[in-house]
C-alpha cells in the first residue's frame, strides 16, 4: 500500500522530492519512505530511500485568509493539498537520476528501513534507540571504537537533555549487546567521572520505576534488561577522618575510597594538576611549577617503598600537601636552589598550592597501616565500569582528579603502543575542562586523547551545555555528535551546523529522552528515543531487595 | 492527632548501686498526667524501657501499671525493644498486650508495624524498626576480608534498606506515617559533650541515607534530646526522661509532642518535665567542699563529688565526712596527685581494633607488648569469636 506520489509540481532531485500523501495516508516527521523508478537506458530499477524531514497540509484554490472558513462550511470549493518533504539517504544502485513523478512512495519497514539508514553496512551495530515507528535505531561501532573514527559529542540542556542517561545507555549496548560479537564487551572499558549528586553509584541496582511493559522495548533492540553487572565505584575519602571511608552520604557501600600518597604525587609528576584551576596563563608559575615537580620526582626516586614518607631536601618526612608546604615555606632554598626562581614567584606558588591543599583535603594522605598503595588506586581493568565519584570535590581537586586519571591512562595507552583493551571516557562538563579559551594540561591531554585516541584506544565521550563553549578541535574529532533538547541561543552557533534548519528546530523542542543522532554513516541527522534506563538513575530509583527482613532475620 | 515520643526510660537503672525506681514512678505519674492533659492519641515509646533485658519485679511492676493506665483510657502504646531491652521477652508478651492495644515489636520483621485509628478517625500509621546491631546485620564471612571502613558501609546501607523497605511496605498516603528506630545517626551530639558522633567511631548511619518518605521519623538510643535538622524528614531522638548518668547534666529532659494529621505538615514540641531528680558533677579539694556543699545545700537532685586530695590528706573518711556535708551526694571519687602514666589513656578511638588498644593500655603502664603476649591476644580473641558462633 502506497502513501502517496512523488510530486511532480515540485523539482523531484536525486537528493531530495516531494510527495503528494494519500487522502487516506499520512506520514509523519522522520518517517522512512522509499520509491522505485526505471532507469531508461539500462531497464534497471532503482530504489530511493529518504526521510520525511517536513510535511504539510494546504488548501488548494485559496487566497484569502477567511476562505478557509467558506471552505469548511461548503460555500467555497477546495482541494486539500498534503505533502511531505524528503531528503533522500541512499540511492541502490548508486545512479543519482532523480525519482519519477508520479511514482508510488512506500513506507520503509523492517529490511529496507535498515537500508535506508545504511544499518546492513555496519559490521558492528550498536543499537541506541528507536525511531518514531518503533524501528531500532543503530550506531556503526566502527566509528566509535577507533577503527574508522571515534569518539562522541552530546550536547543538550541539563535535566532535559538526558546527556548522561544516553552517555549510560550507549555503554550498556556496547557491554550488553547481543547484536555484536563477545569480543566486544571483553575487550572493551569505561571510565565515568560523576559530577552530579550521586546519580551514577546506583548502576548496579535495579530501577524501581522501571516498569514491565518498559522490557518489549529492550526485546526490540535485542538488550537484556539487567542492571550493569560488572561495575565498581570510587569515591575520594572522607576529609579528617583516621579511617579511610569514602566521601559518599547516599550509598557507601561497594564504595572504595582512592587516593595518592604524596610520593606517588612526585613519582607521577601529579602536582602540576593542582594548579589547572583559573584557565588564565600561568606564565612565570610554569617555570616554577616544573622546578618543583622536578625536584619531588628526585626526592621520590629513592628506592623506598610507597608506605615510606618522601624525605624533604633537608631530611623532612613528609607525608602530606601541608607537610610539603610547611617545608617550602621554611626551606624554599632547598626546593627551588639554583633555578634562578623569583621570590614573588615562589610566594606566588606557595599561595596557590595552599588553596589547593584546602580543597583537596583527604585526597593526598599516608596510607593506613598495613595497607598497599594499590588497594587505593584506580584499574579500570577490574571492571566494565569504573565510576570515580567526584561530586564532594570543589572544583580545584576535581581537576587534579580528572588530570592525574587522564595522564595515567594515556602513559599507560602509550607505553603498551595497542588499542585493545579499550577504554571509554565519560566526561561531563566538557566545556569546564576543555575549554575554547587558554591551555591547561588537562586541555592538552583531553585534545590528545581526541586527536590520538582512536590509535591508542582511548575513546572520548564528551557531554556538555554548550558545544560552542568546548574547544573547537575535540568537537570537531568526534565522529558522533548527538543532541538533546538545546537552548536557543546555543542552537544558534556553527558547531550545530551539522544539524539542518529543520532539526535545528526541533532541537529547540525535544523531550528527554529523545536525542537527535548524527554519524558519517547516515547522511542526515536522525531523532532517537532512548528507553526507559533499567538501572537506577539516582539513589531514590535504587530497588531494595524484597527479601532482606526474612534473610537477616530468619 | 496528638502523640508523645519518648525512649530510653532505662527503668530498673541503678545510680551508684542505689535504685531508681522512685524517681520512675514520679515520671511515670507525670507522664500520665501529660498525656490526658494535652489529650494524646498514641504513646510512642523508642526502645530501652528497661535497663536490664531481665528487668526486677518492681521495674516491671512500674511499666505495666502504666501500661494499664493508659489501656483504661484507650490510648495506643506503641514501643520497641532497644539495645538493653530484651527483644526475645518483649516478643514474648507481645500478643498478649496486643489486645489492650499496646503494640510492642522485639525482633525486626518485615511486619513490624502498627495501624492505628485514633479517636478523630484518622489514620495512624508507624512502621519500627526494634534494636539491630551489627552483628545481625552483617553477613560475617564476607566481612571477614573487609576492613573496618567498609564494614561500616555495609551497616549503613543495610539500616537504610531496612528502614526504606518498611516504610515501602507499609505507608499509605492518606495515613500520618511515622518511622520510629533503636540506632545512632552519623552527626547526632552526645550528652555531656560538644563532639559528634562521627562514622569512624560507632556503628551509625548518616543522616542523608535516612529515608525521604513519611511524616517523622522517632528515634530512640542517644540520651540527649535533640532534633537532627540534617535529616530528609523531621527526626529527633526524645533523650532519656531521667538523667541517667552524670554526663548529661547539662542536657533539657523531656518527651516530644507531635501535632499531626493526614496531608498536614507535622509539627513537633519539645515540654520539658518538671519533677525529675537533676544531677550534677562537683569538682573540689578536700578542703574547698564544705563552700560548694553550702551553696548545693537545697539541691534537689543527685551529686557526684571528684574530690582532689593533697599529698598529706588522708583517705579514710573523705566519703563520709563529704556525704554528711552534702547528703544528696551519691558518689565520692577521689584524685590522688599521682604519677601520670599510671593514668589509662582514652582507648575509645580504638574499639574497633583490639591489639592497638591492648597496647596502648600497656604503654601506658610503662610496659610493652611483646610478641607472646600479642600472641595469646589473638588466640584468647579467636576463642571468644569461637565461642560466640
Amino acid at each position: 500500500m502506497s502513501v502517496g506520489l512523488v510530486l511532480g509540481t515540485k523539482e523531484a532531485s536525486p537528493l531530495e522530492f516531494w510527495v503528494g500523501i494519500h487522502e487516506s495516508s499520512s506520514l509523519q516527521l522522520d518517517d522512512l519512505v522509499t520509491v522505485e523508478t526505471l532507469v531508461p537506458e539500462s531497464g534497471e530499477m532503482v530504489t530511493f530511500y529518504g526521510v520525511v524531514d517536513h510535511v504539510a497540509k494546504k488548501f488548494e484554490g485559496t487566497q484569502f485568509d477567511t476562505d478557509t472558513s467558506l471552505a469548511v462550511h461548503g460555500i467555497l470549493p477546495v482541494t486539500l493539498s498534503h505533502a511531505a518533504h524528503v531528503v533522500v539517504t541512499r540511492i541502490e544502485p548508486q545512479k543519482y537520476i532523480p525519482p519519477h513523478p508520479g511514482s508510488e512512495v512506500f513506507r520503509a519497514h523492517g529490511k529496507s528501513a535498515e537500508r535506508g539508514l545504511y544499518f546492513d553496512r555496519m559490521e558492528h551495530k550498536i543499537p541506541v534507540g528507536f525511531n518514531k515507528s518503533r524501528e531500532p535505531f543503530y550506531i556503526n561501532f566502527s566509528f566509535l571504537n577507533g577503527e574508522k573514527g571515534a569518539h562522541v559529542s552530546i550536547s543538550g540542556i541539563s535535566g532535559i537533555a538526558t546527556k548522561t542517561t544516553f552517555a549510560m545507555f550507549l555503554l550498556y549496548s556496547i557491554f550488553r549487546g547481543k547484536t555484536h560479537a563477545k569480543e566486544i564487551s571483553s575487550n572493551n572499558h569505561a571510565i565515568v567521572f560523576n559530577v552530579k549528586g550521586e546519580d551514577l553509584l546506583f548502576l548496579d541496582q535495579r530501577n524501581s520505576k522501571f516498569e514491565e511493559k518498559e522490557k518489549e522495548n529492550y526485546e526490540l533492540l535485542k538488550l537484556p534488561a539487567l542492571p550493569f553487572d560488572s561495575v565498581s565505584f570510587h569515591a575520594p575519602p572522607k576529609p579528617n577522618e583516621e579511617l579511610v571511608v569514602p566521601a559518599t552520604m547516599r550509598r557507601t557501600e561497594n564504595v572504595k575510597p582512592f587516593f595518592w600518597t604524596l610520593r606517588q604525587v612526585a613519582r607521577e609528576r601529579l602536582i602540576g594538576f593542582f594548579f589547572e584551576e583559573g584557565g588564565e596563563d600561568l606564565g612565570t608559575l610554569e617555570h616554577a611549577i616544573s622546578v618543583l615537580s622536578d625536584k619531588l620526582l628526585t626526592l621520590a626516586s629513592d628506592s623506598k617503598g610507597d608506605e615510606a614518607p618522601l624525605q624533604s631536601p633537608s631530611g623532612r618526612p613528609l607525608t602530606s600537601l601541608e607537610d610539603l608546604l610547611t617545608d617550602l615555606r621554611d626551606q624554599p632554598e632547598s626546593w627551588y636552589g639554583a633555578s634562578q626562581v623569583a621570590s614573588q614567584t615562589q610566594r606566588a606558588l606557595f599561595r596557590r598550592l595552599s588553596q589547593a591543599a584546602q580543597q583537596g583535603r583527604g585526597l593526598i594522605r599516608p596510607l593506613p597501616a598495613g595497607t598497599k598503595a594499590g588497594g587505593f588506586q584506580l584499574d579500570w581493568r577490574q571492571k566494565q565500569i569504573t565510576v570515580i565519584d567526584l561530586h564532594t570535590l570543589q572544583s580545584g581537586a576535581k581537576m587534579f582528579v580528572v588530570g592525574s586519571i587522564l595522564k595515567k591512562i594515556l602513559e599507560e595507552k602509550e607505553k603498551t603502543g595497542s588499542s585493545e583493551p579499550r577504554v571509554f571516557v565519560v566526561v561531563d562538563e566538557l566545556n569546564k575542562y576543555a575549554p575554547r579559551e587558554g591551555w591547561s594540561p588537562i586541555k592538552s591531554r583531553l585534545l590528545d586523547i581526541a586527536e590520538r585516541g582512536r590509535s591508542l584506544g582511548i575513546i572520548l565521550i564528551g557531554a556538555q551545555q554548550t558545544a560552542s563553549q568546548v574547544e573547537a578541535r575535540i568537537f570537531a574529532n568526534a565522529a558522533i555528535k548527538v543532541v538533546g533538547r538545546l537552548d536557543p541561543a546555543e542552537a544558534g552557533h556553527p558547531e550545530y551546523d551539522f544539524l539542518t534548519s529543520t532539526f535545528r528546530k526541533r532541537a529547540l523542542m525535544l523531550s528527554p529522552g529523545s536525542m537527535i543522532i548524527s554519524q558519517p554513516d547516515v547522511p542526515t541527522p536522525v531523532i532517537a528515543q532512548i528507553p526507559y534506563p533499567v538501572w537506577a538513575t539516582r539513589p531514590e530509583e535504587a530497588a531494595v531487595p524484597e527479601d532482606l527482613f526474612e534473610k537477616l532475620f530468619p | 492527632m496528638r502523640l508523645v515520643h519518648t525512649s530510653d526510660w532505662h527503668v530498673g537503672a541503678t545510680l551508684a548501686g542505689k535504685e531508681r525506681t522512685q524517681e520512675h514512678a514520679v515520671f511515670l505519674e507525670e507522664l500520665e498526667e501529660i498525656v490526658r492533659g494535652e489529650r494524646i492519641d498514641a504513646v510512642l515509646i523508642a526502645g530501652d524501657i528497661f535497663d536490664h533485658p531481665n528487668p526486677g519485679a518492681d521495674a516491671e511492676k512500674l511499666v505495666f501499671d502504666f501500661f494499664r493506665k493508659m489501656a483504661e483510657q484507650k490510648i495506643d502504646v506503641v514501643f520497641i525493644a532497644g539495645n538493653h531491652d530484651s527483644g526475645e521477652r518483649i516478643e514474648g508478651k507481645a500478643r498478649l498486650l496486643q489486645l489492650v492495644q499496646i503494640h510492642a515489636f522485639g525482633k525486626p520483621a518485615r511486619n513490624t508495624s502498627a495501624t492505628l485509628l485514633t479517636r478523630k478517625d484518622e489514620l495512624l500509621i508507624i512502621a519500627a524498626l526494634p534494636f539491630a546491631g551489627e552483628l545481625r546485620l552483617l553477613d560475617w564471612d564476607q566481612s571477614a576480608n573487609q576492613h573496618q571502613g567498609e564494614q561500616k558501609s555495609t551497616f549503613a546501607e543495610r539500616i537504610k534498606q531496612l528502614l526504606s523497605l518498611l516504610a515501602k511496605t507499609h505507608f499509605k498516603p492518606e495515613a500520618v506515617n511515622i518511622l520510629m528506630a533503636h540506632l545512632t545517626v552519623d552527626g547526632a551530639v552526645l550528652s555531656g559533650s560538644e563532639k559528634n558522633l562521627r562514622m569512624s567511631d560507632a556503628w551509625t548511619i548518616p543522616s542523608p541515607m535516612l529515608p525521604a518518605g513519611g511524616d517523622y521519623l522517632a528515634l530512640g538510643h542517644i540520651h540527649k534530646a535533640q532534633e537532627l535538622p540534617d535529616a530528609p524528614v523531621r527526626t529527633a531522638y526524645s533523650g532519656s526522661p531521667l538523667y541517667i548518668d552524670f554526663g548529661e547534666e547539662k542536657d533539657q529532659k523531656g518527651i516530644y509532642i507531635l501535632d499531626a494529621a493526614p496531608g498536614k505538615l507535622l509539627q513537633s514540641s519539645f515540654l520539658a518535665l518538671s519533677r525529675i531528680k537533676p544531677v550534677k558533677t562537683i569538682r573540689s579539694s578536700f578542703k574547698e567542699f564544705e563552700l560548694h556543699a553550702l551553696k548545693s545545700k537545697d539541691f534537689s537532685g543527685h551529686v557526684k563529688a571528684i574530690i582532689h586530695l593533697d599529698e598529706e590528706d588522708s583517705k579514710s573518711g573523705v566519703a563520709e565526712h563529704i556525704r554528711r556535708l552534702l547528703p544528696q551526694t551519691s558518689i565520692v571519687l577521689m584524685e590522688t596527685p599521682q604519677p601520670q602514666q599510671n593514668k589509662i589513656p582514652d582507648l575509645s578511638r580504638f574499639a574497633l581494633d583490639p591489639v592497638q588498644a591492648y597496647r596502648m593500655f600497656l604503654e601506658s603502664q610503662s610496659r610493652q607488648l611483646t610478641e607472646d603476649l600479642s600472641r595469646k591476644l589473638q588466640e584468647l580473641m579467636e576463642e571468644a569469636g569461637r565461642a560466640t558462633d
